[in-house]
């Protein structure tokens, strides 16, 4: 799993790609967790992601309470997939925000 | 973690082997991937210690078991996860026996000897409404 950092213009995406099981999870996490630390406005784009497991849940939900508790805002942007589906049935979606577009989860942490 | 990447790589083949559905290809590599990340990472099983899997598939029903030689755990008595009222109150870990219940028809669960034995379900007759 890769994780590409695009600091934009009032806010920075970070795209997610390949399968975000545990091996891919465990990979990202650490630069995940620092992302969601230092940043005030985090797209996370999960439309390259293929698969998710509870881990990648795990390190969503662990970001999103550290940008929380930074005062700063977290969005996923997923198109409809078997991942957003997973997001949606374990719940996540009602923990952080999920978006179907990527102009919907920008405008919302602009 | 080398053991689940070779986990991954054998289900991706025998699920496109046995022309599943997407969704249920999805469901079977998802619940395996739970049922023995659970068993490498929290069951205190020894490294080298062998966790066998077989999965049959017969008129359209899938049928995975896992055995391994960790302490007795049975997942099928893990309390139903209840809906977090927030974020802030939410716990991050504890998701995949959430997850493999979600998306197997039927989870069963013997001790047989000295080991574990977990047995998953994966049905289209019963469709878990995580597949719709």
């Amino acid at each position: 799993m890769e994780i590409t950092i695009e600091d934009l213009p009032g806010h920075t995406k970070a795209s997610l790609s390949g399968r975000f099981d545990t091996t891919g999870a465990i990979a990202i996490e650490l630069p995940f967790n620092t992302l969601a630390n230092e940043r005030r406005a985090l797209v996370i784009d999960l439309s390259n992601v293929t698969f998710m497991s509870s881990y990648g849940i795990r390190v969503l939900l662990r970001g999103g309470k550290i940008a929380m508790s930074k005062g700063a805002k977290l969005v996923i942007f997923c198109p409809d997939t078997a991942v957003s589906k997973v997001l949606t049935r374990a719940g996540t979606s009602d923990l952080i925000p999920v978006y179907p577009t990527l102009s919907a989860a920008t405008a919302a942490v602009s | 973690m080398p053991e689940l990447e070779r986990l991954t790589t054998w289900l991706q083949h025998v699920t496109r082997g046995a022309g599943l559905h997407d969704d249920m290809a999805f469901a079977v590599q998802l619940c395996l991937e739970e049922a023995v990340a659970n068993i490498v990472m929290y069951s205190g099983l020894q490294e080298a210690a062998p966790i066998a899997i077989e999965i049959a598939h017969s008129g359209g029903i899938i049928t995975a078991t896992v055995m391994d030689g960790a302490p007795p755990f049975d997942p099928t008595q893990v309390p139903l996860r209840e809906k977090p009222a927030s974020l802030e109150k939410t716990r991050v870990g504890e998701l995949g026996i959430h997850l493999i219940r979600l998306y197997s028809s039927e989870m069963r669960y013997e001790r047989r000897g000295d080991h574990n034995l977990l047995t998953l379900r994966f049905d289209r007759a019963k469709t878990p409404a995580a597949w719709a």
